[in-house]
C-alpha cells in the first residue's frame, strides 16, 4: 500500500472501498482490532477477521430478522406504521417473487428468497448511511451469496429429479445424439453463468453507484470550490438514485434466484 | 477490490445462513399466518356483507310487495266505504221520506178523526141545545114522532152550514 500522502485525492477516496487497509478496521467509532486479535488465536485455517463490511452484514442480518420478527408479533389484523411497511415488503416477496416463480412447491424456499431480499436490501441501505459501508460493493460478498444460490438451484433440481436424473435432464431431450456434445457443455456453462451474473450485477451496480457519488464529490477537490454546487446537486440526485438502486438490486437478486430455482424445480418450462 | 478475502466470504455465508434459519423458524411463519388470517377475515366480511345485502334486498322487495298490496286494499276499502255510504245515504233518505209520508198520513188521519169527533160532539151538543131551545121556545110538548122529525130537520140544516 502506498502512503496516503503520495496518493491523489481520487485514489485516497477509492481506498475507502478497499477492505484490506486500516480504513476497514473501524466503523461508526467501533474498533475491530481487539476482536480480530482474539479471532486470530482461534484454530481456523483461514482468515475470519472482522471488518466494517462484516459488521454491516451482522447489522443487516440482525435488522432483517428483528423487523420481520416484530412485524410477525403484531396483535390484531390491522397493521400500521413500521409493521405495515414490513408486511408490505413481505407480501411483495411472498406473492410477487416466491409464489409467482416457485408456486406451491416453492413455499419452503420462502425463507431463503426472503432472506436474500431483506439481507441485500438492508446491506444496501446501511451502505447509504454516511460513514457506513456497502458490503455488496465487494465481490466476495456477492459471490458468496451467488454460490449459495447455485447450491440452492442444484439442491432444488436434485430433490425433484434425483441426483443422476438432474444431470441427465440438464439438456433438453429429443435431439440428435451428436448435438449433446455441444449442448451439454453449453448447459453447464449456462448453469454457472447464472450465479456469476448475479454476483457481478449486484457488485458492479453498488460499486458503480458509490464510485459515481465519490467521483462527483472528488471534483470539488480536483477543480476547486466553484464546482461544489453542481457537484453537490448531482451528488444528492445520485444518492436518491442509490436508494432506488438499493431496492431494485435486492429485488433483482431475489427474483432471479427464484426464477432459477423455479426453473430447476419445473424443468419442463 | 477483486482479491479473494476469505473473512468476507465466511461471514457472508454465516450471517446470511443464520438469518435464513431464524427467518424460517421464527420470522415468516407468523407473518404468513397473519396474512392468511386477514385474507380469511376479509373474505368472510365480504361474504357477510353480500349476505346482508341479499337479505336487505329480499326485505325491501317484501315490503314493496306488502305496500302495493296495502295500497290495493286501501283502494278497495275506500271504494267499499264510498259505496256503503252512498247506499246508506239513499236508504236514510228513502226511510226519512217514508217516515215523513207516514207522519203526514197519520197527522191527516188524526185531523180527520178530530174533525169527525168534533163534528160528532158538535152535533150532539147542537142537538141537545136545539132541543132545549126548542122546548123552551115552543113551550109545548110534542109527541115523540114530531120531536124526532124536528131534530132531523134541524140537524140537516146544521150539517149544511
Amino acid at each position: 500500500m502506498a502512503h496516503p500522502e503520495s496518493l491523489s485525492p481520487m485514489a485516497q477516496m477509492f481506498e475507502e472501498f478497499d477492505l484490506t487497509t486500516e480504513h476497514a478496521q473501524h466503523i461508526f467509532g467501533i474498533n475491530f482490532e481487539p476482536l480480530n486479535h482474539v479471532l486470530k488465536q482461534l484454530p481456523i485455517p483461514f482468515d475470519i477477521s472482522v471488518n466494517k463490511a462484516v459488521f454491516i452484514m451482522w447489522l443487516s442480518a440482525f435488522l432483517s430478522f428483528m423487523l420481520i420478527f416484530y412485524a410477525g408479533r403484531g396483535r390484531g389484523l390491522v397493521a400500521s406504521g413500521l409493521r405495515n411497511a414490513m408486511e408490505a415488503l413481505f407480501q411483495f416477496v411472498k406473492f410477487d417473487i416466491v409464489d409467482t416463480n416457485l408456486g406451491h412447491e416453492g413455499q419452503k424456499w420462502l425463507p431463503f428468497i426472503g432472506g436474500l431480499f431483506f439481507f441485500i436490501l438492508f446491506n444496501n441501505l446501511l451502505g447509504l448511511i454516511p460513514a457506513g459501508f456497502s458490503p455488496g460493493s465487494n465481490i466476495n460478498v456477492t459471490a458468496s451469496l451467488a454460490i449459495l444460490v447455485l447450491f440452492a438451484i442444484l439442491i432444488a433440481g436434485m430433490k425433484k429429479q434425483g441426483v443422476i436424473g438432474y444431470w441427465l435432464h440438464l439438456a433438453p431431450g429429443g435431439l440428435p445424439k451428436w448435438i449433446y456434445i455441444i449442448l451439454y457443455p453449453i448447459e453447464v456453462i449456462s448453469l454457472l453463468a447464472k450465479p456469476f451474473s448475479l454476483a457481478v450485477r449486484l457488485f458492479a451496480n453498488l460499486l458503480a453507484g458509490h464510485i459515481v457519488i465519490f467521483a462527483l464529490l472528488a471534483m470539488i477537490i480536483l477543480f476547486g470550490i466553484y464546482v461544489a454546487p453542481l457537484s453537490l446537486a448531482f451528488g444528492v440526485i445520485m444518492y436518491a438514485f442509490e436508494i432506488f438502486v438499493a431496492f431494485i438490486q435486492a429485488y433483482i437478486f431475489a427474483i432471479l434466484s427464484s426464477v432459477y430455482i423455479g426453473a430447476s424445480i419445473h424443468p419442463e418450462h | 477490490m477483486i482479491a479473494l478475502q476469505s473473512n468476507l466470504m465466511f461471514w457472508t455465508i454465516v450471517s446470511f445462513g443464520i438469518l435464513v434459519l431464524l427467518l424460517g423458524k421464527f420470522g415468516f411463519g407468523p407473518l404468513v399466518q397473519i396474512l392468511e388470517a386477514r385474507e380469511r377475515k376479509i373474505r368472510e366480511s365480504i361474504e357477510q356483507a353480500e349476505r346482508a345485502r341479499e337479505e336487505a334486498e329480499r326485505l325491501l322487495k317484501e315490503y314493496e310487495d306488502k305496500l302495493a298490496e296495502a295500497k290495493v286494499e286501501a283502494q278497495k276499502l275506500l271504494a267499499e266505504g264510498k259505496q256503503l255510504g252512498e247506499s246508506l245515504r239513499a236508504e236514510i233518505i228513502a226511510k226519512s221520506e217514508e217516515e215523513a209520508k207516514r207522519m203526514i198520513a197519520k197527522a191527516e188521519e188524526q185531523i180527520e178523526r178530530d174533525v169527525e169527533q168534533a163534528i160528532k160532539e158538535l152535533r150532539a151538543e147542537v142537538a141537545n141545545l136545539s132541543l132545549e131551545v126548542a122546548a123552551k121556545v115552543i113551550e109545548k110538548e110534542l109527541d115523540e114522532k114530531a120531536h124526532a122529525q124536528l131534530i132531523e130537520k134541524y140537524l140537516s140544516e146544521v150539517g149544511r152550514i
